[in-house]
C-alpha cells in the first residue's frame, strides 16, 4: 500500500434515541478506539447536522485524520453528506467509510442491548478494517462534444432537435422516410383542440429544414454508433434520391411524365402515386424523389422521361449512397412506433371486406388533402356511410391476437373522429363499441362529453365478429350490450377498427447498433420508470416521443423537451464527471482472453483476443458493476474503492472473532441493501447474527471471497442481489447466477454442504422478506455444526482457492 | 374437492374484461337470450366466488367458442364445470335426458367389478396384436348403437373403418375386452366421482394389460385421455392420439393408399378435435387424397365451426335442436351429398333432429363417420 502513517476518526453517533435507545454507543465508541490506527473516537447526538459535521472537520484539522468513518444511519441515506463535510475538510471523499448501525442494527434489535451493541462494535470494527485500506480517488472528467444527435423526425424528434438547436447546440436530426412529420403528419386532426394536423407540424418542420444549427439527413438510417456518452461517433448512411434535394424545386413535371404507378403509401393505398414523387404536399426537405425499386430504369431504351422534362436538371440516375461519419455528444432515440394490423384478427374481416378500415385509413380518408379530398366515402361504392362503427381495443389489451396492454390514443382518436363525421355528415349515425373510454388527459373528458352530446352511441361491449351482407356490403355486427346484458345486431355501412400501436419493427434493427435494450411489451428500456423516464439506462443516450411507450401528441413533445433538458445537462456542462467506482485492468497479468469484455453489460471493455494487446477499460462507459473482476481467472482486474482487498479485509474483520456464530451477507447496493435499510426502517426485528458486506453489485463477488470467509470458519454465507432482469446494472447478476452455480458444484466435490452458501433475489421493496429471509438463515446456521466448521477449514487450508496466490490475508497496513 | 380460490386462479376468471365477445358468439345466447356466459363469470365473482348462478349453468354446451374469442383465454368451460360440480353437491336436480340411461350405464361402467361383454361386434377379418403395447380405445360405440338404434347411427362402423384403416397400414394394436367410458359426459356435468371411477377403472385396465400408448377414433375420448386424464390421475403416462394424427402422415405413401370415392362432401368438425385439440389440418388431409372426393367448407369451419348443439345427455333441449338446425343448414348450403364427421356424438346429435321428417327447415343430408367413410374407399387387398 503506502507508507503514511494511518490516522483514523471515528465517530459514533446516538442519533438522538435511534440508535442511542438500543445500542450502548459509549460502548461502541471505547471499543473503536482500542482499533489499529484509530487516533480518535468520538460520540455525537447527531452527526449529521451542523454542529456533528463541524466536530468531524475539526477532529480532522486537529488529529491530522486520514481515514474517517462515521457509524451513524444508512451510507444511502448520508454518504454523500459526510463525503462533502470531509472533502470541506480537505480530505479526499473516498478516504471517508460508513457504517450503519442503525438500520442494520439498532432498529432491528431493538430489545437485546447487548447483542445489539456487541454487533454494533463489529460493525465498526469491519469498517475501520475497510477504511485502512482506503485509496484517494479522482472522479474522472470526460469532455463532451458539443453535437447532438436525434434519431428519428416525427414530432417528437422535431421538437427536440428545434428545443437543442435554439438553445445553441449543433444537431443532426436523421430520418428514415424521404420526409420528415411521421405519423403526426398523416392525421387530419388532433385531439382535444381539433386542429389541423398537418397545418400545426408544417412550420415546426419547415423551421428544422432551414435552422442553421440542424443538419437534417432524409431518407438516412444510421448504419453503427459506437463510443460512449460525450464521444459517439455515428455512421449514416443517406440513401440515394436520384434527385438532387438541394436543387429541386417541386415543380413536379417528372411525376407528370412518369409512366409507373403503384399504390401511395402515405395515403394509405387509397391512391396512388407515381415511381418519381414527393412523399405529400408539405414535406420536408421539399423535393422529389425517384423510387428505384419500382422505376424502370436507367437506361435511355425504358425511360428517362423525367431526366428529359426537369427543368433544374437535378435528376441523376446514377447517384448512390453517401456514407457520412458524425461525432456527437448525446443520442435522442426518438424512431416512434407502428400501427397493429388487424388481418389477423381474422372475425373482424380487414381485408377480406371491403367497408372494414383501420384508423389511419380513415384519417386519410376524412382528411381535406387525403385520396378523396375529404370526402368521407365507403370504399366498396364510394357512397357516403349512413351508419359508421368504431371498433376499439383491435390488437390491444389481450393476449390472443395482439398486445397485451392499452395503446393509450385510442379512445380519444375515435372520440375525436366521431365529432369529426358528426361535423361533416350530421346525418351519418355513429356507433362507438368499446370496454373502456379512457379519457384522462387535459380537455380529454370534455371532448367525450361534446362527443355524447352530439348524439354518438356509445355499447359497451366488443363484437364477436363482423358480417358481410354479399349484396350491399353492409357489415353485421353482432355485440352483447353489456350494460344491458342483451346481444344487440346492428347492420352498419362501414366499420372502422380502432387498432392499438406497437412498438417499431425499426427498433430491433436500432438495438443491435446501440446499448439500448427492449422492456417486455417491446418498447423501450428507461433508466428509471419514475424517477429518470426519459434517460436510457446506458449514459448519454435518451429517449422521447412514442418509441418509449405509446403516447399522444402532447405528450411526444413534453417527452422530447425533458429530454432535451436531461441531455442540455451534458451538453453544457462540457465535461461529464465519471464516479471513482471503475474497473482498473492490470495489463501485465491480462492475457486478452476476452472473457472480461464478453461480461460487461455495458460493452465497456475492449479486448483484441487475437492481437493480445491486453484488455482496456473505456472509464467512461464503465458503470463499476465488478462483473468483469470477478470473472476475470487471471486476478487481472479490480475495482477502485471495491479492492478485492478491501472486501477480504472486511470478511477478516468479520470472522475474527467466534466465526462460528456469524452469518457473512453480501448486500447490492441497489436492491439487496435497500431492502435491508426498508425493514430497518419498519423496525422488523430479526437475529443478531448477520454482517453485511456492501458491494456495488452482486456481480462484484467473486467466488474466492465467499471461500474465504468458509475458510475462516464461517458457517454460512448469503449472496444476495436484484431480481434478474432487475439488475442495476443490466444483466451483471446474471454473472452472479452462474458464479454460484459453479460454486455450489464445487462446494459439493469438496464436501462442503452446498446450502451453506444461499442465494436470495431480494427486490429494494422488500423489507419484510429480507427480515424473513435474516430468521430463515438464522435457522440455517443453527444446523450447522462445529465439526463441519472445522473440516471445511482443514479442506480449505489446503485447496487453492480461486484467485489465491499472491493475495493472502492482508495485513494491517502501515 | 375443488379449492375455489384454485378454481379461480387456473381459470383466469379474474382476468375477464367483462367485453361481451363471448355472449356475441356462443351459440346458445343466439337462441336462448337468457344464458350469458360473461353473466355466469361476472355474477360467480360477485360475491368472491359465491355469487349467485341460476339455472343457465345447464345450458352451456362446452363448444369452447366463448374461449375462442377471448383476449385473456378465460378457461370458461373449466369454471362452469365447477359451478356444475358445486350445485349438483348443494342438491341441485338433474334433467336427465333419455331416461337417464346413458348416466345409469356409465355409472355401472365405473364398478371396479363391472365385467363386460363388448367385443363381439369384432369382425373376423380385423388382426389383433395381443401382445402390442398399443391400444386402440373403442369408447362407448357398442353401447350408442344400442342406445340409439332408432336413428341408424351405427357408431361401431366408425371403429370398425379405423381398425380397417390401422390394419392395411399394418399399425399393431390391440383391443381391451374391459375398457370403460371415458367418463367425459359425466366430467362435463360436474358428476367429478363419477368421473374418477372411470378413470380410475380405465388406468387400471391400461396398467394391467401394459399399455404404452392409446390410439382413438372418438374425438371426445381422445381429449378426454389426453388432457383431463393427466389432470386428475396420479401415474398417468400413456401416449394417446387420434386415429386422423396416426393415418395423415402416411395417407396416399405405400403404406396406406386410399382408393376413389366419387362424393362431394362437407367436413364438420367437432370441437372436441378441433377447437379443444387443434386438429384441423389431418382429417383434411386424408378427406383430400381420396381420388374423386370433393370437399366443400361450410360457412363456420375450423376454428370458427358451429357446435353440434350436443349436451352431456342431460337438459337437453329446443337450443341444442335449433343449433342442430342451424348446422344442417350449413351442410345443405355447401350442395354437399354426405356431411363427414369424426365425432360419433356429433353423429347422434345431428340425427336426432333429422328424426323430424316433417318440417322442411330441418336438412336431411346423409352423415357419415369419417374412419367408416374413408375405410369404404380401401380397395381390396391382393392376397400375397
Amino acid at each position: 500500500m503506502n507508507s503514511e502513517e494511518l490516522r483514523i476518526g471515528v465517530f459514533v453517533c446516538d442519533c438522538g434515541l435511534n440508535i442511542a435507545g438500543s445500542v450502548d454507543t459509549e460502548k461502541v465508541r471505547e471499543s473503536a478506539e482500542k482499533l489499529d490506527g484509530v487516533v480518535v473516537s468520538v460520540r455525537n447526538k447527531y452527526t449529521c447536522a451542523d454542529p456533528g459535521q463541524e466536530e468531524i472537520k475539526r477532529c480532522i484539522r486537529e488529529y491530522s485524520l486520514n481515514r474517517v468513518v462515521v457509524a451513524s444511519c444508512t451510507p444511502r441515506m448520508h454518504e454523500s453528506t459526510f463525503r462533502n463535510c470531509v472533502a470541506q475538510a480537505g480530505l479526499n471523499p473516498y478516504l471517508f467509510e460508513m457504517a450503519s448501525i442503525r438500520e442494520h442494527c439498532s432498529w432491528v434489535h431493538l430489545h437485546d442491548r447487548e447483542a445489539a451493541t456487541d454487533k454494533a462494535k463489529d460493525i465498526v470494527k469491519i469498517a475501520v478494517s475497510r477504511a485502512r485500506l482506503l485509496q484517494p480517488q479522482e472522479e474522472t472528467k470526460i469532455p463532451i462534444t458539443d453535437k447532438a444527435l436525434v434519431i428519428g423526425g416525427g414530432v417528437a424528434g422535431i421538437q427536440a432537435a428545434l428545443d437543442l438547436a435554439d438553445a445553441g447546440h449543433q444537431v443532426y436530426l436523421v430520418e428514415k422516410a424521404a420526409s420528415v412529420g411521421g405519423i403526426m403528419a398523416q392525421l387530419d386532426k388532433t385531439f382535444p383542440t381539433m386542429d389541423c394536423s398537418i397545418c400545426v407540424l408544417g412550420p415546426k418542420m419547415m423551421d428544422v429544414g432551414r435552422h442553421h444549427q440542424i443538419t437534417l439527413m432524409t431518407y438516412s438510417q444510421i448504419e453503427a454508433i459506437s463510443g460512449y456518452v460525450g464521444n459517439f461517433t455515428v455512421r449514416v448512411r443517406k440513401k440515394a434520391r436520384y434527385v438532387d434535394e438541394t436543387v429541386c424545386n417541386s415543380c413536379g413535371r417528372c411525376a407528370e411524365v412518369c409512366p409507373v404507378v403503384v399504390p401511395d403509401e402515405f395515403q394509405q393505398g387509397f391512391s396512388s402515386r407515381k415511381a418519381a414523387y414527393i412523399p405529400f404536399p408539405q414535406a420536408v426537405p421539399s423535393s422529389y424523389l425517384i423510387d428505384m425499386e419500382h422505376c424502370l430504369g436507367n437506361s435511355p431504351i425504358t425511360c428517362g422521361k423525367c431526366v428529359d422534362v426537369c427543368e433544374k436538371d437535378c435528376i441523376d440516375l446514377n447517384m448512390q449512397d453517401e456514407l457520412v461519419d458524425i461525432d456527437v455528444g448525446v443520442i435522442i432515440v426518438a424512431t416512434g412506433m407502428d400501427v397493429y394490423d388487424p388481418t389477423a384478427l381474422d372475425e373482424y374481416g380487414y381485408t377480406r371486406f371491403e367497408n372494414v378500415i383501420a384508423t389511419m385509413e380513415f384519417e386519410r380518408l376524412i382528411c381535406g388533402g387525403g385520396p378523396t379530398e375529404g370526402k368521407l366515402v365507403r370504399p366498396s361504392d364510394y357512397q357516403v356511410p349512413k351508419r359508421i362503427g368504431f371498433i376499439q381495443c383491435v390488437g390491444s389489451r389481450t393476449e390472443d391476437k395482439g398486445y397485451p396492454y392499452c395503446s393509450n390514443v385510442c379512445c380519444m382518436n375515435t372520440i375525436k373522429d366521431s365529432l369529426l363525421i358528426n361535423e361533416h355528415y350530421p346525418d351519418t349515425e355513429v356507433f362507438v363499441f368499446y370496454m373502456d373510454i379512457r379519457a384522462y388527459g387535459k380537455g380529454f373528458e370534455d371532448l367525450y362529453r361534446r362527443s355524447k352530446e352530439e348524439g354518438v352511441h356509445y355499447i359497451r361491449g366488443l363484437p364477436g365478429e363482423v358480417i358481410e351482407d354479399p349484396d350491399t356490403k353492409n357489415l353485421i355486427i353482432r355485440v352483447e350490450n353489456t350494460t344491458t346484458c342483451l346481444v344487440e345486431e346492428h347492420e352498419l355501412d362501414m366499420v372502422v377498427l380502432s387498432v392499438g400501436l406497437k412498438p417499431s419493427d425499426d427498433l430491433k434493427h436500432l438495438t443491435g447498433i446501440i446499448n439500448i435494450s427492449q422492456t417486455a411489451d417491446g418498447f423501450v428500456m428507461e433508466a428509471h420508470p419514475k424517477l429518470r423516464p426519459v434517460d436510457a439506462p446506458t449514459p448519454g443516450i435518451f429517449f422521447a416521443g412514442s418509441v418509449e411507450a405509446p403516447k399522444d401528441i402532447k405528450d411526444s413533445v413534453t417527452q422530447a423537451g425533458a429530454a432535451v433538458a436531461r441531455a442540455s445537462i451534458l451538453l453544457n456542462s462540457g465535461t461529464v464527471h465519471g464516479d471513482a467506482v471503475k474497473a482498473v485492468i492490470d495489463p501485465e497479468k491480462c492475457p486478452s482472453c476476452g472473457l472480461c469484455a464478453r461480461v460487461c453489460p455495458f460493452g465497456a471493455i475492449e479486448v483484441d483476443v487475437k492481437a493480445k494487446t491486453g484488455a482496456r477499460v473505456i472509464a467512461a462507459a464503465c458503470a463499476g458493476c465488478g462483473a468483469c473482476a470477478a470473472e476475470c481467472r487471471f486476478e487481472a482486474i479490480t475495482i477502485q474503492h471495491f479492492l478485492d482487498d478491501q472486501i477480504l479485509a472486511q470478511i477478516n474483520a468479520a470472522l475474527e472473532e467466534e466465526p462460528e456464530k456469524k452469518i457473512i451477507t453480501f448486500l447490492c447496493n441497489w436492491c439487496s441493501y435497500a431492502a435491508s435499510d426498508m425493514a430497518g426502517i419498519s423496525r422488523m426485528q430479526y437475529p443478531p447474527n448477520n454482517r453485511f458486506i456492501r458491494v456495488m453489485c452482486s456481480g462484484r463477488v467473486d467466488e474466492h471471497f465467499i471461500l474465504h470467509a468458509f475458510k475462516l470458519g464461517a458457517p454460512i454465507v448469503l449472496l444476495s442481489g436484484c431480481h434478474i432482469g432487475d439488475c442495476h446494472y443490466s444483466s451483471a447478476n446474471h454473472w452472479t447466477m452462474k458464479r454460484a452455480d459453479r460454486l455450489w458444484n464445487r462446494m459439493e466435490k469438496l464436501g462442503i454442504r452446498p446450502e451453506r452458501l444461499q442465494l436470495e433475489w431480494i427486490s429494494a421493496a422488500e423489507g419484510p422478506r429480507f427480515a424473513k429471509i435474516m430468521h430463515d438463515i438464522e435457522d440455517l446456521r443453527q444446523k450447522v455444526t462445529q465439526e463441519e466448521i472445522e473440516r471445511t477449514k482443514e479442506v480449505l487450508a489446503v485447496e487453492k482457492l480461486t484467485h489465491l496466490g499472491s493475495i493472502e490475508e492482508p495485513s494491517v497496513a502501515s | 374437492m375443488f379449492d375455489l380460490q384454485e378454481v379461480i386462479n387456473d381459470t383466469k376468471v379474474r382476468l375477464c374484461l367483462d367485453c361481451g365477445k363471448c355472449t356475441a358468439v356462443c351459440p346458445v345466447t343466439r337462441y336462448d337470450a337468457e344464458f350469458n356466459p360473461r353473466l355466469v363469470v361476472q355474477g360467480a365473482l360477485s360475491q368472491n366466488g359465491y355469487g349467485p348462478v341460476g339455472e343457465t349453468i345447464w345450458s352451456c354446451i362446452s363448444c369452447n367458442m366463448c374461449m375462442e374469442r377471448c383476449n385473456y383465454n378465460v378457461k370458461f368451460t373449466d369454471f362452469i364445470r365447477y359451478l356444475r360440480y358445486k350445485a349438483l353437491v348443494e342438491g341441485a336436480e338433474v334433467q336427465y335426458n333419455h331416461g337417464g340411461t346413458p348416466q345409469a350405464i356409465m355409472h355401472i361402467m365405473g364398478r371396479k367389478d363391472t365385467k363386460q361383454n363388448r367385443l363381439s361386434w369384432l369382425p373376423g377379418d380385423i388382426k389383433i396384436d395381443k401382445h402390442s403395447d398399443t391400444a386402440f380405445f373403442v369408447g362407448c360405440a357398442p353401447y350408442f348403437d344400442v342406445l340409439f338404434s332408432d336413428l341408424g347411427v351405427k357408431t361401431i362402423e366408425g371403429t370398425k373403418g379405423a381398425l380397417a384403416l390401422l390394419n392395411r397400414a399394418q399399425i399393431p394394436f390391440t383391443l381391451l375386452p374391459n375398457e370403460r367410458c371415458c367418463g367425459r359426459d359425466l366430467l362435463v356435468m360436474g358428476d367429478i366421482e363419477g368421473f374418477l371411477a372411470l378413470a380410475r377403472a380405465n388406468l387400471n385396465e391400461f396398467k394391467k394389460r401394459g399399455i404404452k400408448n392409446i390410439i382413438t377414433s372418438c374425438p371426445e375420448g381422445y381429449y378426454t385421455l389426453k388432457v383431463d386424464y393427466p389432470k386428475f390421475l396420479e401415474n398417468w403416462d400413456i401416449n394417446v392420439r387420434h386415429i386422423t394424427e396416426v393415418i395423415a402422415p402416411i395417407v396416399g405413401t405405400d403404406q396406406l393408399v386410399l382408393g376413389r370415392l366419387n362424393q362431394r362432401v362437407t367436413y364438420h368438425d367437432s370441437c372436441t378435435l378441433g377447437r379443444y385439440s387443434k386438429v384441423f389440418d389431418q382429417p383434411r388431409h386424408i378427406l383430400n387424397s381420396i381420388d374423386g372426393l370433393e370437399m366443400v367448407e361450410m360457412k363456420d369451419n375450423r376454428e370458427k365451426a358451429l357446435c353440434c348443439g350436443a349436451s352431456p345427455w342431460a337438459f337437453c333441449g329446443s337450443v341444442n335442436k335449433q343449433i342442430q338446425k342451424e348446422r344442417l343448414a350449413q351442410a345443405a348450403a355447401t350442395g354437399a351429398d354426405i356431411l363427414v364427421t369424426a365425432c360419433p356424438k356429433c353423429q347422434i346429435h345431428l340425427r336426432c333432429a333429422q328424426k323430424d321428417k316433417e318440417s322442411d327447415d330441418i336438412h336431411q343430408i346423409e352423415i357419415r363417420d369419417l374412419s367408416a367413410f374413408v375405410a369404404q374407399s380401401l380397395l381390396p387387398q391382393e392376397v400375397s
